[in-house]
């Protein structure tokens, strides 16, 4: 019994290794995270140019407006508008009729506030708060980590206890506490954020260093007199780089959402500022009425973290492969 | 292994010591005189004043404060009576316990439920939809605001659609109408922790499939299911496990968020009216709780692998 090969005609053949433009692209974009990069950038120009593209200013109350509908809304009562750029109220009453229209274009909070504008603001604050929160904390857990990898023993017992400490503590709790206490003010909210990113910083640091003390090069850099700060600034750090880049933009769509936590609770930036989680807590009384007050900036977050998540995912596979796990 | 435990159990002792430490430190922090945040200032009688500073000793050194608050917490369990209802902080946490309990045993079901499947289904297929779709609601849970979800199942499921109640526990309904109360907060409170078993239930999977005894197993011809589930599903599960019971511990020492949304009389409820009102008692009593769960589970899990593992040394 003999199975016959296939024949293969040579239109075939040449068709075998060939993709269609969609699967190219698909691959492509399975390659290369360009969606999240591009919500990133977006994100980005918004911090840096609020003042520019905020079509209002964002902390400016319009009492006419209070929680106006989006402007692409179905009308609100048929025939009272005819233009559909207006927004109104819940009421009914399209808005500005006398002298001025007020548009908005995802709508108006409790204050008649313009969504729009407080979320672009909004992306300074989260993305300032995140930023410097982990810089500290990467500094912070870092330090501890290659200071407790390299010497080990009492040292090392030491540092990772105290990282033990920390983390079984109900972060939640104390950081609210500590924000009601020292106060609602930048310095204290950046405090806290950065008290939850250090622990994971200083266990990865410590683990990785641990592997790589023992190579022989840091023995050869020992012997060759190196002073204990030269080797760890300069043969212990750059081995472990990768995997702090890695951890650190992991590390930003966790503490863009707990800054969002912490003003959801009453503990962010106090108000006026624009903050995404405390519209959410604002949109949370008018449920009812007015879902676009929680929804948008929910979905700023939402999307914020996401980019985030995915692009530390992909940085961890192409630079890490040996946090794969996490 | 007697020594091995004795020196976890004075590491364990060491860690609610040093967070007692922290707490404490915190009720003194403004300006070391915690009545500042206790009574109203303006209003207050020196009388008054100054037997609230003998209540709690505010004439001695801070160092025996400490040793003063320490011993009425670990002789009589007193974190002293809430300032705001001058019911001791000891009785609300019993108070407000069950809830929290409730809740967090049904959020933690969830987790396992969710979490372990999905996480095989996504290893076993990988590459595949079924591999997107659970990766997918891995990414969601993990991007995903808990407050924001939360609020956005009420106003879906409650508010537009009228299926599920929302803002109450279901207090007086009949048991299994009453589960209905618990569908939104448990997914509320579980979809983060399950997105993070999951994940490692994939992950783990992944290596053990990987690895030579599966491939051993192959070979000789085991079928595919036995392979999944007894070769690799039983090494592929301790990581997550151990995950898994940190995460109940953190679940019924009280979650904020998720009980403040759906105001649910939770210890996280409790704590964060505590907070609202500078009630220090009800809070640090409230922080110790959920410190002593979550050290004690991971003192537990330690002792747990050290009996159930021989690779591990016991040092």
């Amino acid at each position: 019994m003999t199975t016959e090969a296939r024949q293969y005609t040579v239109a075939e053949l040449e068709g075998l290794g060939k993709t269609t433009g969609l699967q190219d692209s698909l691959y492509v974009l399975r390659r290369w995270p360009l969606v999240p990069f591009f919500i990133l950038a977006v994100l980005v120009v918004c911090a840096l140019f609020a003042p520019w593209l905020a079509p209002h200013d964002p902390e400016a109350d319009q009492l006419r407006a209070v929680i106006a509908s989006p402007a692409w809304y179905p009308p609100c009562e048929d025939g009272q508008i005819s233009n559909k750029v207006q927004s109104c109220n819940t009421n009914g009453i399209p808005l500005g009729r006398d002298e001025k229209v007020y548009t908005f274009f995802l709508g108006a909070d409790q204050l008649g506030r313009d969504l729009l504008s407080r979320i672009i603001y909004g992306a300074r604050i989260s993305l300032t708060f995140a930023s410097i929160a982990i810089a500290v904390g990467v500094v912070v857990g870092t330090t501890l980590g290659l200071v407790a990898g390299y010497y080990g023993g009492l040292v090392d017992e030491l540092v990772m206890r105290f990282t033990d400490v920390f983390t079984a503590l109900p972060y939640i709790i104390v950081a609210i506490s500590i924000v009601i206490v020292l106060g609602q003010n930048f310095y204290v909210i950046i405090l806290v954020l950065a008290l939850a990113s250090w622990p994971g910083i200083v266990r990865l640091v410590r683990g990785q260093t641990l592997q790589v003390r023992n190579f022989d090069y840091i023995a050869l850099a020992y012997v060759a007199g190196a002073s204990t700060p030269r080797i760890m600034l300069n043969h212990l750090l750059p081995a472990v780089g990768n995997t702090i880049v890695v951890a650190m933009t992991l590390q930003v769509g966790s503490t863009i959402l707990t800054e969002s936590i912490l003003a959801f609770l009453g503990a962010g930036v106090p108000p006026p500022t624009p903050s995404w989680g405390a519209d959410i807590s604002n949109g949370r009384e008018y449920l009812g009425s007015a879902w676009w007050v929680a929804f948008f900036p929910g979905m700023a977050i939402f999307l914020t973290v996401l980019s985030f998540n995915f692009i530390g995912d992909w940085l961890r596979d192409r630079w890490d492969p040996r946090l794969r796990q996490i | 292994m007697k020594v091995f435990i004795a020196r976890r159990l004075v590491l364990v002792i060491i860690a609610i010591i040093a967070s007692t430490l922290i707490v404490f430190s915190l009720s003194r922090f403004q300006g070391g005189d915690p009545r500042y945040l206790m009574l109203n200032v303006g209003y207050t009688s020196p009388e008054i004043w100054d037997a609230w500073g003998d209540r709690l000793h505010l004439d001695k050194p801070l160092v025996v404060q400490y040793f003063i608050w320490l011993w009425n917490v670990v002789s009589k369990l007193d974190f002293g009576d809430s300032i705001k209802t001058s019911q001791p902080a000891t009785e609300m946490i019993w108070q407000f316990a069950p809830a929290s309990l409730q809740l967090g045993a049904c959020a933690w079901l969830f987790v396992m439920v969710t979490g372990i499947p999905i996480g095989i289904l996504s290893a076993v297929k990988r590459g595949t939809v079924w591999d997107a779709v659970g990766r997918t609601f891995a990414l969601f849970g993990q991007a995903l605001p808990p407050f924001w979800l939360g609020i956005m199942l009420i106003l879906i499921f409650a508010v537009n659609l009228d299926w599920l109640p929302a803002g109450t526990r279901g207090h007086g309904v009949e048991w299994p109408g009453r589960l209905l109360y618990y569908i939104m907060p448990t997914v509320t409170l579980g979809w983060l922790a399950s997105a993070t078993v999951m994940r490692m239930v994939r992950s783990s999977m992944l290596e053990v499939l990987d690895s030579e005894f599966v491939k051993l197993a192959r070979a000789k011809g085991v079928s595919q299911t036995s392979v999944i589930w007894k070769h690799a599903f039983r090494n592929a599960l301790i990581p997550p496990l151990t995950v898994s019971v940190l995460i109940l511990a953190g679940f019924i020492g009280g979650t904020v968020v998720t009980e403040t949304v759906f105001a649910w009389p939770g210890l996280g409820f409790m704590v964060y009216q505590a907070i609202n009102n500078i009630d220090f008692p009800v809070i640090t009593a409230a922080v110790m709780v959920a410190t002593v769960l979550t050290v004690m589970a991971i003192f537990l899990l330690d002792v747990l692998y050290a009996l159930v593992d021989p690779r591990i040394r016991y040092t």
